[in-house]
């Protein structure tokens, strides 16, 4: 295969796809609908006038016979006609009844014999139809249609006006060639009539179908615009009430990627800072050292002290980064598995009471029951020992701190409250978000990266649990963790 | 949702052919054959059943016919025709004709279940091949209608039963039909507008008119009314008509005035030149003193110029 003919496949292949795209679009299906549509309703109306026509027709001329054989059949009672079929009056009357209708008609005496005949055919010759039997014994009138051979069939007795027996039966046979006729040129002109409207349909459909659709290529105009960053920042397209909302989702969804990216700047320049601070103090410490002379080994010590202090500050910065790192990704890749929640939760006291001690602050664990519960064991450890290194951080000489473990149905609750300092109301909502420091004035007497709430947040998100907190300044702050006891299906491996 | 349009597509499909009114015509099981004929216990009618027997006339043929026509077929309502009110005494075939004897109970049947049984004992027998007629005796006598006259033979033509559904089969022609004057010598033209079955041919329309005599007051049939048509038919402007042995003139009437008011009839309404006659397919016939064995052409000579009226 030389390269043209594959640059040929290539270039087939994208009509191919083309083509198969315009059958699946809304344009076509539009245009699909609107000519299904018209064509139906166009052979609709053209078939139920036609049947109509046809019901209308035959039943009119049934009624119009009806009557005009009553009336016949009066003058045959009234004349003895069974008796004397030589009635000229009578027989023209018939005959003119016959030619009029374009059909038949027949008289039967009571002993079953044709004794008059419009076609002149059948005059003696005996009756054994179904339905002059049956009216003859007293059946009464009849009236059939026959749909098929097209003819209309009445069947009249003649009463004996004195005896009040039933002399014969008039039976008329009236063709409904005629109307059959007619329908079937009424069902042509109908025809053809459907065809010119399933051309205009056809025409009109594709036209309109092609205007219907044409907001949604301007939609699709507009966000390209954008993506070229030839627009502004927010697109409406207001032909309907759908492409606005498309719009406006649009329109919102932007925004929230622009306040991503503007965070995201926010951030980095936030980490930034924050790395460089340690590094700064450490700069002004080893210079000062270095610029001064006859330094004593004590203040060398005191100063490295410092420094080390400097760097175990970056590293936990740094670590948390990284946990924010880690805990940014989408699921995160939880680790789950079953854990003893009181075990967990006293193994994190146990590291803790040795900082909790230096600043006098006593810790108390209460465990009302014992909670087994599946929960990334790295991830919700490092979210308790943060809510309880806060604790014991922003506590006052002599304080306390008590860590509540219950369960609540299907959820399990862990609460660690302070006598802390506490935190202001205004300042409630934003304690999650990162670098957050309730106040900056603090930030040098509590050590801290304000990252540690939002790494909190973002676990106990991860495993479909809430975070709550109740604080009044001055008193003290309780936070809660709900977690599912059961995790929901966020297995994972390494991520 | 490829599925979806498929399924939507074929449903269109299925509603528009059925607006458009498929004209599925019932087709009634109309017997084609030969049939025994029974009736309807719930309601005056005839029914048909197949028969798939011999057709001859021998004494074991009509024997099983008749014995068939006591055995209504088991299922549906079918009847035999005989109530249990009548028996049939016995049978005779004489010539083509098969007289039945039935006993006294005949008298008390209702009109209705009378003539609907001497309809179907007719119809039945004479789909044999040796039988024409049937007349009918009780206890011996002849059968009378009500009026005291002898019923005689009866026919199958002499029953109709759908005299309407055939409604739309005819066709209606204006003719001029020729009998003859009291002398029997000078033709007498009839207008006539008459009706005629499409299945059969003008032709034959022509000469059973003929056969039926004139309605004009003064005029004299040329055929004698117990003529029996064998067959009519016309090729290459000829019509060939062929009579039985029962083609005769009645009174007063010359053979060449017979031949030449059929001959006439049929010229000047149809479109053929000649005719040519036989006696059961022969030629070689002569009626009166003239032979058949000729082509009769139009004889406007004879016909009286008639004042019109």
């Amino acid at each position: 295969m030389s390269i043209p003919s594959g640059v040929s496949a290539i270039i087939s292949r994208s009509n191919k796809g083309k083509r198969i795209t315009f059958v699946r679009s809304l344009r076509f299906r539009i245009m699909a609908i609107l000519i299904l549509v018209g064509i139906l309703s166009a052979v609709t109306a053209v078939t139920v006038v036609v049947q109509s026509y046809s019901t209308r027709a035959v039943n009119l001329r049934i009624s119009h016979v009806q009557n005009q054989c009553e009336i016949l059949t009066d003058a045959l009672e009234a004349e003895d006609y069974v008796h004397q079929t030589d009635n000229d009056v009578i027989n023209s009357e018939l005959r003119m009844l016959s030619n009029l209708y374009n059909g038949r008609i027949l008289v039967v005496d009571s002993a079953f014999k044709v004794i008059s005949d419009t076609y002149d055919l059948d005059v003696g010759r005996t009756s054994v139809s179904e339905e002059v039997l049956t009216c003859m014994a007293g059946g009464g009138a009849q009236t059939l249609y026959d749909a098929d051979e097209l003819y209309i069939e009445l069947i009249m007795p003649l009463d004996n006006p004195e005896t009040h027996r039933i002399d014969g039966v008039l039976v008329a046979s009236i063709s409904t060639n005629e109307i059959d006729q007619n329908a079937h040129i009424l069902e042509l002109r109908g025809a053809r009539a459907v065809l010119l409207v399933s051309l205009l349909v056809l025409i009109g459909g594709f036209f309109l179908a092609k205007l219907l659709v044409k907001p949604f290529h301007r939609v699709t105009k507009a966000i390209e615009d954008i993506t070229d960053g030839y627009a502004e920042d927010t697109i409406s397209v207001e032909d309907y009430s759908e492409t606005q909302q498309i719009t406006e989702a649009f329109n919102t969804m932007l925004s929230r990627v622009k306040n991503m990216d503007n965070s995201r700047n926010d951030f980095v320049s936030n980490v930034s800072h924050e790395l460089k601070t340690p590094m700064t103090s450490m700069k002004i410490l080893a210079e000062s050292l270095v610029a001064m002379e006859d330094v004593p080994v004590e203040m060398y010590r005191e100063f490295m002290n410092d420094i080390v202090h400097e760097i175990d500050r970056e590293n936990r910065i740094i670590g948390d980064l990284l946990d924010m790192v880690r805990m940014d990704r989408k699921s995160g890749g939880l680790n789950m598995e079953k854990v003893d929640i009181g075990g967990l939760l006293e193994q994190t006291v146990r590291i803790i009471r040795p900082i909790a001690d230096r600043r006098g602050v006593s810790l108390l664990l209460e465990t009302a029951e014992k909670v087994e519960a599946e929960i990334d064991e790295m991830k919700m450890s490092t979210c308790f020992q943060n809510l309880i290194e806060n604790a014991v951080k922003y506590n006052v000489e002599g304080g306390w701190v008590r860590i509540d473990l219950r369960r609540d149905g299907r959820f399990f609750i862990v609460s660690v409250s302070d006598s802390g300092i506490g935190i202001a109301e205004d300042q409630q909502d934003h304690i999650f978000e990162r670098f957050y420091r309730v106040d900056k004035s603090h930030s040098t007497e509590i050590e801290g990266t304000g990252l540690g709430l939002w790494i909190t947040r973002r676990a106990v998100l991860l495993h479909h649990g809430t975070i709550s907190v109740y604080s009044k300044p001055g008193e003290g702050t309780t936070f809660s963790i709900r977690l599912p006891i059961l995790g929901t299906g966020e297995k994972g491996g390494p991520s | 949702m490829k599925k979806k349009l498929t399924a939507l597509a074929v449903i269109a499909a299925l509603a528009l052919s059925l607006l458009t009114g498929c004209q599925s015509g019932t087709e009634e099981g109309v017997a084609a054959g030969p049939v025994i004929y029974y009736r309807r216990t719930t309601a005056p009618a005839s029914i048909r059943q197949p028969y798939s027997g011999s057709l001859e006339s021998d004494y074991d043929t009509i024997s099983a016919v008749l014995k068939l026509m006591n055995e209504a077929p088991a299922g549906g309502d079918a009847a035999p025709l005989l109530p249990d009110t009548v028996t049939l005494l016995g049978w005779e075939k004489q010539g083509r004709s098969l007289a039945l004897n039935f006993s006294g109970g005949y008298h008390s049947l209702a009109a209705a279940d009378e003539v609907l049984l001497r309809a179907g004992y007719v119809r039945t027998l004479t789909q044999l091949s040796g039988i024409d007629y049937l007349i009918f005796q009780v206890e011996g006598e002849p059968l009378t209608d009500r009026d005291g006259h002898e019923i005689g033979r009866m026919k199958a033509e002499s029953f109709i039963e759908n005299a309407g559904k055939t409604v739309n089969a005819y066709l209606r022609h204006d003719i001029t039909l020729f009998f003859t004057d009291a002398s029997g010598t000078l033709l007498i033209p009839e207008g006539r507008s008459i009706y005629y079955n499409s299945n059969k041919s003008l032709e034959w329309a022509i000469v059973e008119r003929l056969i039926a005599g004139p309605k004009a007051e003064g005029s004299c049939r040329t055929l004698a009314p117990e003529t029996e048509i064998l067959s009519v038919s016309v090729q290459d402007r000829i019509c060939y008509v062929n009579f039985s042995d029962s083609l005769k003139a009645p009174a007063d009437v010359g053979a060449e005035v017979l031949l030449a008011s059929i001959a006439d009839s049929l010229i000047l309404n149809c479109e053929i030149d000649k005719v040519q006659f036989a006696i059961n397919g022969n030629i070689e016939e002569t009626l009166g003193d003239i032979s058949l064995n000729q082509l009769f052409e139009a004889n406007t000579a004879i016909i009286a110029q008639v004042d019109p009226t």
